[in-house]
């Protein structure tokens, strides 16, 4: 039962720390609202025809800012023990390392699904208000399509909490980690957009977390997306267990400052 | 000790700070290395096929220009007055194009762009040439349908005349090699509206009148993609009282480039015409006279290094204020100098100028070795002439590019000391930076503008070295460097206003 009380150590340690509240709300808001913004903006008839235009995908559009959040909760829940040195009555607790790794990414991923499902639902139900007199159809539950890119977008957000933690786990540094994963997140996209070679922009935009992740939130004009929607989920999960692993046995082998 | 000689000690204690950590100096050159770094790794991802699809003629600066337009012209040698009255001008209808702001439904839903360019649209004019082949120098007095009169030489040179349509007497003086223009309302009283000296204009050359219409460009864009047409448009327009020392008989051309018809495989030049009726003229002309540039900029796709160098010097900035916080270290700074003004005014000082001076010598850096590799891509003359450290617009990108870099990491400075954490304000920044470009490349028609006004995002249209163009999809490319730069200054001293004003009221 080590395992379970890791995970019950970990949840209280983050429950009780004030930010987690505030960031968890922060980004389910940030979410809804940026969602709602863009889907309010929308005008049918400043679609040229052939309209590809997919309001599905822009009200889940908020989900790009409130993965800020997830990444601070995530890098903090690794990196707040180094800055206050707590890191050491932890290991005193629980010996076994990886058991404290897999508590952290439980309660973290665990935190960040919950929310993110609550920020994805919340998104739906504001495009429903903000498409109103569009001329869009708002996103629907009952379409296999439209569930798809909400449930992908959580299952996105749990990953980049894990990439997050995992950058934690190896870098140890708050700013630096931070730093690294949005670079991570935001720079591909928009160093994508500076390349001219068409096939360039396709390669970077095929294997970057953020757009290979989101694709899954397409729901029509899939020729645009540069990879298939579980292909994408896949290719973020690689860059997250990757920095999870390296971060682990890091973990493992370092001493703890 | 007497304030004079205090700060340039405050200044010396926190460039100690600043050398004196190791992590600091590393990430200062780890940001200097992602700039040139990042740049070179993908200056072989530009590439372009401008040079073997081209849509343009050479000019005589070696600058890619379009010369298309319909002359009715005559050799005239030495000295001269040419004087002709453009009766009207009637620009072209394009129905089936949408102007923007026009909600009617059905029809073809093309939106018209706008072209702010003094070469664009329809004019009548008067022009002297060097021969009829296309490309070639000249120097012009024209009468534009919505643009005023304006004179115009070597496909570069633009000046305003009055702000008059519909009717409008036009007048070329040849003296030696310069050509001076005038324009009228009655023929009898003249305004001279400039002087200007062709580049290589022969002793005998084509003086004539003309007609030109560019073409419209329309766009349609949205949902991540966009796509841009043309189509040719064509003008009419009646001259009379032409009046030519020494005038013989008139002759009408298309002026085309053969070649471009030749390589896209057309029946010929898109025709013109002009019939004589009475005293007067009436030319029927289609075509651009004018700069052609492509819209892709050789520095903006060398310096694509910028934004991890960014990243880099964002946290820097960040750390130099926060760190102050975290150890406690800031009362030890405020018992040496309890003027906090003058402590913050001395940390951006020094974090602004360390900050300048690696932006700095990364983007020249960057430059320099991305460009053999993008000429090799296919950004070479004529299409894209070899930029210079000293050309004007390509110093001016260099130069607030660097200032761009220094201002974000001021700000997140500012952000670090009013929020003391970093994690907040290194994300404060790099959302602000980079969010409203991923945003904007999502958001359909002219929204990105706002954006790239309102957010640090617009900084980045510090990179382009040609002006802002109506054709480009990048939420960037949408506004003037000079705007971006503001953009930026403006949040920059708010951040370092409120950092100031929180540094007085609370305790540290």
């Amino acid at each position: 039962m080590t395992a379970l009380r890791a995970v019950r150590a970990e949840w209280t340690k983050l429950r009780t720390v004030s930010s987690t509240g505030w960031l968890l709300l922060g980004g389910i808001v940030a979410t809804v609202a940026l969602g709602w913004a863009i889907t309010g903006s929308l005008d049918r008839r400043e679609c040229d025809a052939p309209c590809l235009l997919d309001p599905v995908k822009l009200s889940l559009a908020g989900v790009r800012l409130g993965q800020v959040a997830v990444v601070i909760l995530a890098v903090l829940a690794v990196t707040a023990e180094y800055a206050t040195r707590t890191i050491q009555p932890t290991l005193a607790a629980v010996p076994r390392r990886s058991l404290v790794v897999l508590g952290k990414l439980v309660v973290v991923v665990g935190l960040t699904v919950a929310a993110g499902a609550l920020g994805v639902a919340g998104s739906y139900v504001a495009a429903g208000f903000g498409l109103r007199g569009t001329g869009f159809a708002a996103p629907a539950w009952s379409n296999d399509l439209d569930l798809r890119a909400a449930a992908g977008s959580t299952i996105y957000l749990g990953l980049v909490a894990a990439l997050a933690a995992g950058l934690g786990l190896l870098i140890r540094d708050t700013a630096g980690s931070v730093t690294a994963a949005l670079a991570l997140l935001y720079g591909a996209p928009v160093v994508a957009s500076f390349v001219s070679d068409p096939r360039w922009e396709h390669r970077i935009l095929r294997f970057s977390p953020m757009d290979a992740g989101l694709s899954i939130q397409a729901t029509r004009n899939f020729a645009a997306e540069h990879i298939g929607p579980w292909a994408g989920i896949g290719v973020l999960s690689a860059y997250a267990g990757g920095a999870l692993l390296l971060g682990l046995l890091l973990f493992a082998l370092r001493d703890s400052r | 000790m007497n304030a004079r000689e205090s700060f340039p000690r405050l200044l010396l204690s926190e460039w100690t700070k600043l050398r004196s950590v190791p992590r600091w100096v590393i990430t200062f050159a780890g940001a200097m290395a992602l700039t040139i770094g990042l740049s070179a790794l993908l200056a072989s991802a530009n590439r372009t096929d401008a040079n073997e699809h081209r849509n343009f003629v050479v000019g005589p600066a070696n600058d890619p220009v379009s010369d298309t337009f319909y002359f009715v012209h005559q050799p005239i040698t030495g000295d001269t007055t040419f004087t002709v009255r453009v009766a009207s001008l009637t620009p072209p209808r394009e129905p089936n194009l949408r102007r923007p702001g026009d909600d009617s439904p059905g029809g073809d839903s093309m939106t018209l762009l706008e072209d702010p360019s003094p070469y664009a649209g329809s004019a009548a004019g008067i022009m002297i040439k060097d021969g009829t082949r296309s490309g070639s120098s000249y120097a012009s007095m024209l009468l534009t349908a919505d643009r005023g009169v304006r004179m115009q030489s070597d496909y570069a040179t633009d000046r305003e005349g009055s702000a008059s349509s519909g009717t409008r007497w036009l007048r070329l003086v040849r003296s030696g090699d310069t050509i001076t223009g005038y324009e009228s309302a009655d023929g009898t009283n003249w305004t001279p509206v400039g002087s200007t000296t062709p580049k290589n204009l022969p002793a005998t050359a084509e003086i004539g009148f003309y007609v030109s219409s560019a073409p419209a460009l329309y766009t349609s864009r949205g949902g991540g993609s966009s796509s841009l047409g043309e189509r040719p448009t064509s003008a009419d327009a009646t001259f009379d009282n032409v009046a030519l020392d020494g005038a013989a008989q008139w002759r009408g051309d298309q002026i085309a480039d053969q070649n471009a018809d030749e390589r896209e495989g057309k029946g010929g030049p898109p025709g013109g015409r002009y019939t004589a009726s009475g005293s007067g003229f009436v030319v029927t002309g289609t075509g651009a006279i004018g700069p052609k540039v492509p819209d892709d900029d050789i520095v903006e796709g060398a310096l694509i290094g910028v934004i991890a160098g960014l990243m880099a010097l964002i946290s820097v900035g960040a750390l130099f204020a926060t760190s102050e916080y975290r150890r406690g270290m800031i009362r030890t700074t405020f018992v040496a100098t309890p003027r906090r003004g003058r402590v913050l005014a001395a940390k951006a000082i020094v974090l602004g100028i360390s900050a300048y001076v690696v932006s700095l010598a990364g983007v020249v850096a960057a430059l320099l070795l991305a460009l053999p590799t993008m000429k090799k891509h296919g950004f070479a003359p004529p299409a894209f002439p070899t930029p210079s450290l000293s050309d004007g617009p390509v110093a001016r990108a260099l130069l607030l590019t660097a200032a761009f870099m220094t201002l974000v990491a001021l700000f997140a400075m500012a952000v670090g000391m009013l929020a003391r954490r970093s994690a907040a304000a290194i994300t404060t920044t790099i959302v602000l930076v980079l969010l409203p470009l991923i945003i904007g490349m999502v958001l359909p028609g002219t929204a990105p503008r706002w954006l790239m006004y309102t957010t640090l995002a617009g900084g980045m249209a510090t990179q382009r070295a040609k002006p802002p163009t109506v054709t480009l999809a990048e939420p960037w490319a949408m506004i003037g460097p000079w705007a971006g730069i503001a953009v930026v200054t403006a949040y920059t001293c708010a951040a370092l206003g409120l950092a100031w004003l929180r540094l007085r009221r609370t305790d540290a």
